[in-house]
């Protein structure tokens, strides 16, 4: 059943069967009165038999608005729309009706005119009872292609056609021979029986079509929906869990602080620190990948000095990294690589980040750049647990949590917005286990300049 | 003008922010025997406040509602070098760069820690204080006499070259002060190398390789992504 969309504020119509917007008064053949007043909480109902309007209290129908499309410009607007079932189906299905009906019946009348020229041309080598065989299958395309009721006149033109020019005396209506009388109630009984049985076989097919394709979209449905709600849970999880923290820590300072030993003062104080410095590489994550999708990051690409770039990443995840080994292997006489020193920067940021978040305190971060003719290659590798090969290749996609040990709390943006910036540059990003265990995390530059760059 | 403390010894501070919150967390961080905090909340108000308090420090945040930060740090240079310190978003690189250009001292990124402010704040008085440099620059191992202009790490004497040795005065000259790109590009190649940052890159590079005991790692010359270079001065 169609579902459409009035929207009382602005009179517009929304659904299958309408223009992008229709406004009250344009629909074509339908009843399009205003509907009567009516308070919050109640539905103008439709009423299509009788043409007119009542109002019914409902209960708020939950998920009707997400089933309006977001391109519809007055989505806002949405809550306050209500389904009118049946509206445009009833009113303009009558019209409709009449004219598919009568469709019918003209092709169900050319079938038997053409049965009739059929049997004109073969009447000399035929007895009149084997033409009924022609005029059966007249009934059939009637039943395939017209439905029921054009078949059953298929056969009941037909019985009339065959006894006015075949059944002797030829050209009247009179049977000379009374065994003509079985073959025309058989004919036109079978032709009753086929004309139903075709109908309803076809019938059935376009049902099962149709449920099919309900089942498909219902599904794609879901699964959107699904996702949307994986990135919401997402986000207000990442957002909220640092809140928390700092919540906690600054309510804990506030109310008991007097009653709090010097030491324990100090830890809470660096958990909200901490916790409001994670907070803050969320949202500068965040921001960076709306930038990205929403295609407004503009790359400022310059003649750049790659060990500086990793000194830039070095020293703005210093704090973070702590005591932790990292080394740097650099070719001598690098040359300088066309680049968007603040994003590339970035880049190594989440990387150096991710290491330090998976791999223990103990180990070392091994970052190495090489350059050939075309691409430069940066490599950063860490001794962490690695990724199953199964996830790698879904590593880079945008909120891809992997099962970690439950520290880690990572947000699921970071690699992606690598990916991202990388591809941006014209550039390539790949994760692949190391031997002896943990991750590399391998990014290919474009030596020369690239065609669009600023 | 001169930085001098006011009759209580108090360095006077103008925070020109439309952040209630935000000003009320730097009163609350600043005010102390050693500073004076005043607040302004819009541009307009700001500028006003800039000529009847004659501030020794000025705090000021771009974004602002009325008017211009570019704009206001561009007014304020007509008739004083105060020292500016301007409070920026991390994605606004050009906006710092515009700032600095404008006659901005310094920049901070929100959000900052106290500590790091503080820094800039006193770094920012000194340079007023001092107003032509010491001819000896010493900070951790290296050690640079502008006199002789002589370059020494750790005791050991570095040659440079003329173009590098310029570079690193200018730099000494603006300690722990940024300098864009386009500014250090001016006054070392001349106005005719502002469209070649390749030439600066490079330099840099050579310069740490000489100066630094990790060029990977830079502790003398850092750099700020996408707006220029500052030579720290640490004790």
């Amino acid at each position: 059943m169609k579902v459409y969309y009035f929207c009382p504020q602005t009179g517009v119509y929304q659904g299958e069967g309408f223009e992008d917007e229709t406004q009250l008064g344009q629909v074509d053949g339908v009843t399009t009165v205003a509907p009567p007043p009516y308070r919050q909480g109640e539905v103008p109902l439709f009423n299509a038999p009788t043409e007119s309007w009542t109002v019914r209290r409902v209960q708020p129908r939950s998920g009707i608005s997400r089933e309006i499309k977001p391109d519809w410009s007055l989505d806002n607007l949405a809550a306050s729309c209500y389904p009118v079932e049946n509206l445009l189906r009833k009113t303009r299905g009558n019209q409709m009706k009449y004219l598919v009906a009568a469709g019918g019946y003209i092709g169900s009348l050319l079938l038997v005119a053409a049965a009739t020229l059929i049997c004109e041309f073969i009447r000399p080598h035929l007895i009149p009872t084997n033409m009924v065989m022609i005029y059966q299958l007249a009934v059939v395309i009637a039943a395939v292609k017209l439905g029921l009721r054009p078949a059953i006149a298929t056969a009941f033109f037909s019985v009339l056609a065959f006894d006015f020019f075949f059944v002797p005396p030829r050209l009247t209506f009179n049977v000379a021979e009374k065994e003509y009388l079985v073959t025309f109630t058989g004919f036109f009984v079978v032709g009753v029986i086929i004309s139903s049985l075709v109908t309803k076989v076809r019938e059935q097919s376009l049902e099962r079509e149709r449920l099919a394709k309900e089942a498909e979209k219902a599904r794609i449905l879901q699964v959107q929906e699904n996702l949307e709600r994986a990135l919401l849970n997402s986000i207000s999880h990442d957002l909220r869990t640092p809140l928390v923290s700092i919540k906690g820590a600054l309510s804990a300072l506030k109310d008991e602080g007097d009653r709090l030993s010097g030491a324990a003062r100090q830890e809470l104080l660096e958990t909200a620190s901490d916790e409001a410095e994670r907070l803050n590489r969320f949202v500068g994550n965040l921001l960076d990948m709306t930038r990205l999708e929403a295609g407004a990051m503009r790359l400022k690409i310059e003649p750049s000095d790659v060990q500086e770039l990793i000194g830039c990443a070095l020293s703005a995840t210093e704090s973070r990294l702590g005591e932790r080994e990292v080394s740097v292997k650099l070719p001598p006489g690098l040359t300088l690589i066309p680049l968007d020193m603040v994003l590339m920067t970035q880049v190594l940021v989440n990387l150096l980040d991710n290491a330090n978040k998976y791999a223990s305190a103990m180990s070392s971060i091994e970052i190495e750049a090489s350059v050939g003719s075309d691409w430069l290659t940066l490599t950063v590798a860490d001794r962490g647990p690695g990724v199953p090969e199964s996830e790698l290749p879904h590593i880079f996609d945008k909120f891809y949590h992997i099962q970690v040990p439950e520290k880690a709390g990572g947000t699921g943006l970071g690699l992606s917005i690598c990916r991202g910036i990388v591809e941006a540059h014209g550039g390539g990003i790949m994760a692949k286990n190391r031997a002896g265990g943990g991750l590399v995390v391998e990014i290919l530059l474009p030596v020369a300049l690239q065609g669009e760059e600023v | 003008m001169k930085a001098s403390p006011d009759a209580n010894g108090q360095h006077r501070i103008l925070v020109i922010d439309d952040e209630a919150a935000i000003r009320r967390f730097l009163h609350s961080a600043l005010s102390s025997e050693e500073f004076s905090l005043h607040e302004a909340e819009s541009g307009h108000n700001g500028l006003s406040a800039a000529a009847s308090l004659r501030p020794d420090v000025i705090l000021l945040d771009l974004g602002l509602p009325d008017l211009d930060g570019i704009e206001v740090i561009r007014r304020i240079r007509e008739w004083s070098e105060v020292p500016i310190i301007v409070l920026s978003v991390r994605e606004r690189e050009d906006d710092k760069v515009a700032a600095l250009d404008a006659g901005a001292d310094d920049y901070l990124t929100k959000p900052f820690g106290v500590g790091e402010l503080l820094a800039r704040i006193r770094a920012s008085l000194r340079r007023s204080i001092v107003q032509s440099s010491e001819p000896v620059f010493i900070s951790a191992d290296l050690r640079v006499d502008l006199n002789l202009r002589r370059v020494t790490l750790s005791g050991d004497e570095i040659q440079l070259t003329p173009t590098e040795y310029d570079l690193l005065r200018l730099l000494i000259v603006h300690a722990d002060k940024v300098l864009t790109h386009k500014l250090i590009l001016k006054q070392i190649w001349g106005g005719a190398h502002q469209e070649q940052p390749q030439v600066l890159r490079v330099t840099i590079s050579n310069l740490r390789k000489k100066i630094e005991r990790d060029p990977s790692r830079p502790r003398h010359i850092t750099t700020e992504p996408g707006v220029g270079y500052r030579l720290r001065q640490s004790a």
